[in-house]
């Protein structure tokens, strides 16, 4: 090939201003206005475009053009009288649209022009008339469902000027009396009331952001409950005075957050949220260091490009906990596991909890809105690949993930509209060695922090705390009571109840009945070790607040979980007895057996009754009761902190004795089995055992086609 | 194709001075006997031949074009036939004194020492549907097969069933999907099942080239020498190792049959020395090749910067080929710092860049999707509606880059700089033919930047084609009766066409095309400029 450089050839450049394009076709252009006026499908956004054109003679020769077509639709009939009200036959025509009798008395073209101009040209309008019985008369004569076509784009959802909102209330108010009440009356109402608000809170909506950005100086950053607070501020002004107020409280909200008085507000539901902003100043106050380094560190990647606000907060946690992974771990010989990194361990618990703080909203910016749960571990996952770091056992990850579903598990309780008001039971049997600090926090002591962190956001809610042992010798109770943990809003109460017919059942079902018979009105269930963070017990609370959700399952199997199974997932045993559990008793839940339950009260009182089995399989029986009662199961997914192992299995549970029980659960709750199939069941039963029928190679079975003719 | 010129016998009528090479029922009738005696190695016998037919002026013309080798670059490639008018027939009319219909006899001539392969296209009738096919050639599918196919496009435009597709940058002939390369952006991508960034879409089970080219000859909206060609386009990367000998033979084979289309590659890859000669040996085939770099970080784009900017420069250097840089994708947050910018104008200055093109990144909802998958970072904007992904403000500051790394260079010759391929095309082609995309009909939005002069003049000269070009051409998109108008401004269909249907139109016209609407808003925006 040649080697010589091809030099840039010479062209001239001039300035746009002086290129041809800009100078020609201006005649031509007219000229082609004006046979699309003529000729061209008058469609309004076509009409619409050519009387955008208000040069002379341009525009009065379009609007001749326009004027003499006799198939312009109402819209761009409306259009072309709005814009031009001496088009005489075009204003006849929509006269003629408007009132189909002529010679009703109030049929006029001052009426039909009037209406065009209130949608397209609103500030031309003549308020003297609408004012007069002329217009009074017409607006009651006028046909209704054409003038709500005429005015939809108005009545839907468009933002009314003040002449339009004039004009509107004018022919709400003159037909207001004098005709039925038709559909237009409505729509009318509706837009006049939607605008009303918008009037009224626009000089509140306009103090949003900086009344934020001034909490969050007072908030460590923390914004989540102060939007929220304003956000009920505002929905609570709903008339000029109230508005005033309002924004007074705005103006002041960071002095009074600062000075720690109290803003003096009437209103109970911005009270409430107010507590809220003062909970996280006080949050904000008890945080460890750290975020705003990691926040500032993580404006940019490596290669220069900024991390979008939505993606920032994530980046920043990122950082932070692999930071503490990197500085904390010591040897190779200990692996480290993610319920010692992120729960025992009261440093890597505060950092766990300070992210998750900060994904709630830090400066207005949070990854939550935007994206679902299943992205966001895909996000960490992905950051952790480009990054190509050597964390050991990826404790980093677990770390992140675990804090982004205690930020959703946070954010969902602080939205709901009334406080939490919990009630968990935790079953032991011989398990005092889990109550027993050496070198971290006991479980007990770590239950109660996370569970502190997650009502910390809200003073007003509480939760009673119950641990039930059921073993004979009482050592775990006794364990659990010599640990002292205090907390405002979290009551600890330990029982011994002494059961050797139960396995973990009898425990859950007495404790859920006695926190129930409290008045506790959410009830939740979980183990004592540390695999299920309590500080995503939110997810739960907000899957409960769904309509007919009789229980919530925290599960470890959904595509948005993480960290109980390895990346391969469950084993085919699990799925097997997970499907049998299904055939059985007709429960679609990928992880029936998970131990993070919850249910509102008011289905437990129905469904309790209905259960009988206190064995390791009670948990099925429980939602069974649950759906026969007329609730739904639903499920949310969890990251729990658990080291998975290969091979290992933490529990040695018998499945097969298991399922046998969730078979006696089905006959209980209605299985005929001579009328609805259990092929699964039928299978591990064929094959003896769960663990033989897990092993068999599956089968699939084709139909055969229909032999061709 | 330098041997000796000579004049093939016609045979019979109709006889010398008779108006054989003008307007009329004739012209199919001296086509078919002037395109019997082409030689595509030398195509100057047939202008002998219809120098036969041809009298006075018109007959000198014709001579010139023989005398002068005016069907042939001085490199020796042949002129694109869509260059012709301006390149050979606009001298030779001055020259000569044609009149109209002389030249118009002239054009038809020239027209005549051209191959016309395909189903559409006649010297006489350029644009229609061929009533009789050329000798030999068996479409692979009928018409109205092709065109059934074509409805079934995605919206993006992708015939991935006969994949030949009709897009902005031509008809993309595309061999199969599937790319190496990476690329997080990538905006052909196999859903939940493939993942390009992931490194898992590899490109296989891709057609044969002499499949492809059978496709491109058969479709109804192909027509020889007019349409822009576009190879792995849409799907895939032309120059990868895996591809480069389909590219290859594609390309050989488009030249073998004389066509003068103009084809683009679009890369981010890399070509030899040898394989940068291949393409300089293409003698019909007009090749353009585009080569993205714009400073994107490599987690987003991993192919190799380094080599990529040597083959640049390489290719920058090549007396033939047509070499766009092409400063894409770029996305607001990205890569679009102020080191970014001027790092991507040194670059270019230290290639010898001479036509630039500006793109933003096309990022469809989904890529937040993708691009949080991958734990990369997104563009900002991207949760705006109607996001916008190179700003005005962006613009501004590239521009302003520009000037600063090239302060030292006269303004004369510093690159031009556009915001659309197809103009950069035609300006790294040296402005014959309007751009083919009509973006002038905008000038203001799309013309701004550095388009030369001599580009602005020959836009602003754009004629509006006959209604006969027209409804040839509204025939082969099955609308043989749209109503249509033709101004100076623009030609208006009366209809609602795709965009796709709008983007073949205009790119056989060389003329903007619009519907009713768009016109009105056309027209509006510029009387109220």
């Amino acid at each position: 090939m040649t080697t010589a450089a091809r030099p840039t050839p010479k062209r001239i450049f001039l300035p746009l201003a002086e290129s041809p394009l800009l100078s020609h076709h201006g005649d031509e252009d007219v000229d082609l206005a004006v046979l699309l006026a003529t000729t061209a499908d008058p469609e309004p956004a076509t009409v619409r475009a050519l009387l955008s054109i208000t040069a002379l003679p341009a525009a009065d020769r379009i609007a001749r053009a326009l004027d003499e077509r006799t198939d312009l639709p109402l819209t761009s009939l409306a259009l072309l009288v709005a814009h031009r009200p001496d088009a005489k036959q075009a204003t006849g025509a929509l006269r003629g649209r408007l009132f189909p009798d002529s010679t009703s008395p109030g049929a006029c073209h001052r009426f039909a022009r009037t209406m065009a101009t209130l949608v397209h040209q609103p500030a031309s309008v003549d308020d003297a008339y609408l004012d007069s019985e002329r217009f009074r008369a017409s607006a009651a004569a006028a046909d209704p469902a054409v003038l709500e076509q005429l005015l939809a784009p108005i009545l839907d959802g468009g933002t009314l000027t003040g002449p339009a909102q004039t004009g509107l209330l004018a022919l709400v108010d003159a037909r207001a009396g004098r005709v039925p009440t038709a559909p237009l009356d409505l729509a009318g109402a509706t837009a006049l009331d939607r605008d009303r608000h918008k009037q009224v809170r626009a000089a509140l909506l306009a103090r949003r952001e900086q009344t934020i950005r001034d909490l969050a100086d007072h908030t460590a950053g923390l914004t989540l409950a102060a939007e929220l607070w304003f956000d009920s501020l505002t929905a609570t002004a709903d008339t000029p005075a109230q508005a005033s107020q309002a924004l007074a409280l705005a103006e002041n909200a960071a002095n009074s957050l600062a000075s720690a008085e109290d803003p003096a507000c009437a209103w109970p539901a911005v009270r409430r949220r107010w507590q809220h902003v003062t909970a996280a100043a006080s949050a904000g106050e008890a945080q460890p260091g750290g975020w705003e380094q990691a926040w500032q560190a993580a404006e940019f990647t490596d290669e220069g490009a900024r991390w979008d606000d939505t993606q920032r907060a994530l980046v920043a946690g990122y950082d932070l906990l692999a930071n503490h992974v990197r500085s904390t771990w010591g040897s190779p010989d200990t692996p480290p596991t993610p319920d010692h990194y992120w729960a025992a361990d009261p440093t890597g618990r505060a950092l766990l909890h300070l992210v998750a703080d900060h994904l709630t909203g830090h400066q207005t910016h949070s990854p939550l809105p935007h994206y679902t749960d299943q992205l966001l571990i895909a996000f960490a996952r992905g950051l952790a690949k480009n990054r190509h770091d050597k964390i050991p056992a990826d404790l980093h990850l677990h770390g992140l993930i675990a804090a982004i579903k205690a930020a959703r598990s946070k954010a969902a309780l602080l939205a709901r509209p009334v406080p939490a008001d919990l009630g968990i039971v935790v079953p032991m049997r011989a398990e005092a060695h889990r109550l027993t600090a050496t070198h971290c926090d006991d479980a007990l002591t770590v239950k109660v922090a996370q569970l502190g962190w997650l009502l910390q956001a809200c003073p007003d809610a509480h939760a009673d705390l119950l641990l039930v042992d059921e073993s004979t010798d009482g050592a775990s109770a006794r364990a659990a009571r010599a640990i002292d943990v205090d907390h405002p809003q979290i009551r600890v109460t330990v029982a011994q109840r002494p059961d050797d017919t139960s396995a973990k059942g009898g425990a859950v079902i007495w404790g859920l009945t006695e926190l129930a018979g409290a008045g506790r009105t959410i009830l939740a269930y979980t183990d004592l070790d540390l695999t299920y963070p309590l500080e995503q017990l939110g997810l739960h609370v907000a899957a409960l607040d769904e309509p007919g959700v009789g229980a919530v399952i925290g599960s470890r199997r959904r595509p948005d979980s993480h960290g109980y199974y390895p990346p391969s997932g469950p084993t085919p045993a699990t799925w097997l007895y997970q499907r049998a559990v299904q055939d059985l008793l007709q429960l679609g839940a990928t992880d029936p057996q998970a131990g993070f339950k919850a249910f509102p009260a008011t289905a437990l009182r129905t469904a309790l009754p209905l259960t009988a089995d206190h064995s390791l399989a009670f948990d099925s029986d429980l939602l069974a009761a649950v759906a026969r009662s007329g609730h739904t199961v639903a499920e949310v997914g969890v990251a729990a902190l658990h080291q998975y192992v290969e091979g290992h299995r933490s529990t040695p549970h018998d499945y097969d004795t298991m399922l046998n029980g969730v078979h006696r659960q089905a006959l209980r709750h209605g299985l005929d089995p001579d009328t609805r199939r259990t092929p699964t069941w039928d299978r591990i039963c064929q094959a003896g055992s769960l663990a033989a029928a897990a092993a068999e190679p599956t089968t699939t079975t084709m139909l055969k086609a229909p032999a061709l003719r | 194709m330098s041997s000796p010129t000579s004049t093939p016998t016609l045979g019979g009528p109709p006889a010398v001075g008779q108006p054989a090479l003008y307007r009329g029922a004739a012209r199919a009738e001296v086509a078919r006997r002037l395109q019997a005696v082409l030689d595509l190695s030398d195509p100057y016998p047939v202008v002998n031949a219809a120098r036969e037919l041809a009298a006075g002026a018109l007959e000198r013309a014709l001579a010139d074009v023989v005398a002068g080798r005016l069907l042939h670059e001085p490199t020796g490639r042949r002129i694109p036939l869509q260059e012709l008018p301006a390149r050979t027939i606009a001298a030779l009319t001055r020259t000569h004194h044609l009149d109209a219909d002389q030249s118009d006899a002239l054009g038809f001539a020239l027209r005549c020492a051209f191959a016309w392969p395909g189903v559409v296209g006649t010297p006489d009738a350029p644009y229609a549907l061929k009533s009789v096919l050329p000798a030999g050639f068996a479409p692979i599918a009928t018409v109205e097969q092709i065109a059934a196919s074509q409805a079934t496009a995605g919206p993006d435009g992708l015939n991935t069933s006969y994949m030949i597709s009709q897009m902005k940058g031509g008809m993309s002939a595309d061999f199969g999907i599937g790319c190496p390369l990476m690329c997080a952006y990538c905006y052909r991508r196999e859903g939940a099942t493939v993942d390009g960034y992931l490194g898992s879409w590899e490109p296989t089970g891709f057609l044969e080239p002499e499949d492809v080219v059978a496709r491109l000859l058969s479709h109804p909206w192909f027509t020889a020498h007019h349409t822009p060609i576009g190879l792995h386009m849409s799907t895939s990367e032309a120059f990868l190792p895996k591809l480069w000998p389909r590219t290859w033979r594609a390309l050989k084979l488009l030249d073998e049959l004389g066509l003068t289309n103009r084809v683009s590659c679009i890369t981010k890859y890399t070509l030899s020395d040898e394989q940068i000669d291949c393409l300089e040996s293409l003698v019909h085939v007009d090749l353009d090749v585009n080569v993205c770099y714009a400073a994107m970080p490599e987690s987003i784009e991993p192919p190799n910067r380094g080599r990529r900017l040597r083959f640049l420069r390489r290719i920058l250097h090549s007396q033939k080929i047509n070499v766009l840089a092409y400063y894409r994708p770029i996305a607001e947050g990205l890569n679009t710092t102020d080191a970014h910018l001027r790092h991507v104008w040194q670059t270019f200055r230290d290639a010898d860049a001479r036509t630039v093109v500006l793109g933003g990144l096309k990022f469809a909802d989904d890529h937040v999707h993708s691009f949080m998958s991958y734990g990369l970072p997104l563009p900002a904007g991207s949760f705006t509606p109607g996001k916008k992904l190179l700003t005005a403000g962006t613009e501004a500051r590239i521009m302003a880059a520009f000037d600063e790394v090239y302060a030292d260079v006269a303004p004369d010759w510093r690159p031009a700089v556009l915001k659309r391929s197809s103009c950069g095309r035609a300006v790294e082609r040296g402005s014959h033919i309007p751009d083919y995309n009509g973006h002038y009909d905008q000038p203001t939005t799309n013309c701004r930047l550095r388009c030369p002069a001599a580009q602005h003049e020959v836009c602003a000269s754009a004629q509006p084609p006959d209604e006969e070009t027209v409804r040839h051409l509204l025939a082969r998109i099955g609308r043989p009766d749209a109503r249509v108008d033709i101004t100076g401004t623009t030609t208006v269909v009366h209809a609602s066409l795709s965009p796709f249907e709008r983007t073949f139109l205009r790119q056989n016209l060389l003329f903007p095309v619009h519907t009713a609407r768009q016109a009105a808003e056309l027209v509006a925006g510029r009387i109220t400029r």
